[in-house]
């Protein structure tokens, strides 16, 4: 645990889009470290770039400059390390339920790939849905599946876009709930893109707050409630609403410039 | 009681045509148009003979094999040949630009247009038949498929990525199953079109298959031999397609929205 190193770091990211001849930064000289373990929410209004950010992390996308890394090795592409739980799943529809979460492993020749599988399952509750396929699933039992299937597939960074953002506010709220339960068994750090400041304030460890034009960080935020936390708490409502106001402020001040 | 109506109403409409084309018969006095009893009888000797005892009595099976034979092996090399181009074409940019202007420019020259090249080519024979049968298939097999291979969801690609699944194993364990849709629905446009195909093919003298009965019919001016062939070939392809729309719906049973 003595290592110095910083776990994830996000050195000086800058990414410029061209679309259609037209120049647009998505974020701007962004500098971030999240410690091995943490919790961290991304948060602001959209074309701030926490999207964006999160796919140069999963190394979907490459930085215009600057560079990720882990333990001061730089992310280059895509990596089982890093795990990314899609909005909309992108769970393979021709695979079962277990399948789907065994393909990791599948793809490392594991020979206990089922075994694993099965593990991150029951983590998640689905061990009776196993062989169905996504498309009799709920949207819930979805995200499940793929929350599962990043971590069998041995991901310690789970990167989170706007996971429960399709979902309703029950489910929203009973699979935060089973998240932390998750993290807190697991270890994981994740790094967690939402634009719901209640979830943030609920799920993180720290809220960081973006802003757009060009995308950039404002703010970085320590949320010290102690956990679990309670959303009708007076504390946690002072929490909500500060970061709410860095927020909002930001938006209109921006609003204002452009209407002048 | 649905399902009784539904019945009635499949059946009984193609009934009315029948009872209708026998009135239209009797009451214009016509000798060129046989009754549709005349075309019974006559099937009845195609299948068993004891009617006529000439030179199509019993034959059925034989014009009918020969006919499959034709149609199955212009078929199955479309589809051997058209899936995996498609594949590639579909998922390789480079193939894309190389191929598609020339495929764009010989697809709308009709099958028939390509009769005396192909007889040149292949002779007059069973080989011309199949490759009529195979150029009517192609397309539609080629064009569904890279179709399927370019509406599939970029974020499969992602997560099969960040799986540790890329290169070749990306081809067989995504790229192929998300494009089976569309493959699928290829197949059976192809397939129509191998049946539709197959009496141009058996224009081209060979002695037997149901297109040449057909030709035969016309050059006797035998109608109801005539009438006969076609009912065999719908009856026949008819049967086939459900073959088709059955594995359809077996090996995309992940997605009940593509079941025929």
């Amino acid at each position: 645990m003595a290592d110095r190193r910083p776990f994830l770091h996000v050195r000086d990211v800058s990414k410029t889009f061209v679309i259609d001849n037209e120049r647009i930064d998505a974020l701007h000289k962004v500098e971030l470290i999240v410690g091995k373990g943490e919790f961290v929410c991304l948060i602001g209004a959209s074309g701030c770039g926490k999207s964006t950010l999160l796919r140069i992390v999963a190394g979907f996308e490459q930085p215009t400059s600057g560079d990720v890394r882990v333990y001061d090795a730089p992310i280059t592409g895509p990596g089982s390390d890093r795990g990314m739980v899609f909005q909309d799943y992108a769970l393979f529809p021709w695979m079962t339920v277990r399948q789907n979460v065994a393909f990791g492993p599948l793809q490392k020749g594991l020979k206990e790939a089922h075994d694993i599988a099965g593990k991150y399952l029951e983590m998640v509750g689905l061990t009776k849905f196993a062989d169905r396929f996504p498309y009799q699933l709920s949207g819930g039992m979805k995200q499940r599946v793929a929350i599962a299937r990043v971590l069998a597939n041995e991901a310690n960074i789970l990167l989170m876009d706007e996971p429960f953002g399709a979902l309703d506010a029950l489910t929203r709220e009973q699979l935060q709930d089973e998240l932390l339960e998750i993290w807190a068994r697991t270890q994981v750090t994740i790094l967690f893109v939402t634009h719901s400041v209640e979830e943030a304030t609920l799920l993180a460890d720290r809220v960081v707050v973006m802003t757009a034009g060009p995308g950039r960080i404002e703010s970085d935020n320590p949320v010290r409630l102690r956990r679990p936390r309670d959303v009708s708490a007076p504390d946690f409502n002072e929490v909500r609403r500060t970061l709410t106001q860095k927020l909002t402020s930001h938006v209109s001040r921006r609003q204002l410039k452009t209407a002048a | 009681m649905q399902r009784v109506r539904a019945i009635a109403l499949g059946a009984g409409f193609p009934l009315a045509l029948i009872i209708l084309w026998h009135a239209a018969v009797l009451s214009s006095g016509t000798k060129l148009v046989p009754t549709p009893y005349m075309v019974a009888v006559m099937m009845r000797d195609f299948a068993f003979g004891g009617v006529y005892d000439d030179a199509f009595s019993g034959t059925i099976l034989t014009h009918l094999l020969a006919s499959m034979q034709r149609v199955y092996g212009g078929f199955f090399l479309a589809a051997a040949l058209g899936v995996p181009l498609g594949l590639v074409i579909g998922k390789v940019p480079l193939l894309r630009q190389l191929l598609d202007p020339t495929l764009s420019l010989l697809r709308p020259i009709p099958v028939t247009a390509w009769l005396p090249l192909s007889m040149v080519f292949f002779g007059l024979g069973p080989r011309s038949a199949v490759f009529l049968v195979f150029l009517g298939a192609f397309y539609p097999i080629l064009l569904n498929t890279i179709f399927g291979v370019r509406s599939v969801d970029p974020r499969l690609f992602e997560a099969a990525n960040m799986l540790g699944c890329d290169g070749t194993s990306l081809f067989r364990k995504v790229v192929l199953p998300a494009a089976l849709p569309s493959i699928f629905t290829g197949l059976r446009l192809g397939h129509g079109f191998a049946w539709i195909l197959i009496v141009v093919g058996e224009m081209t003298g060979v002695p037997t298959g149901l297109g040449s009965v057909i030709m035969d019919g016309r050059t006797l001016s035998r109608a109801d031999l005539v009438i006969t062939g076609m009912i065999v070939i719908g009856v026949a392809g008819f049967l086939c397609d459900r073959l088709i729309v059955a594995l359809n719906n077996y090996v995309l049973r992940w997605s009940p929205q593509h079941h025929g």
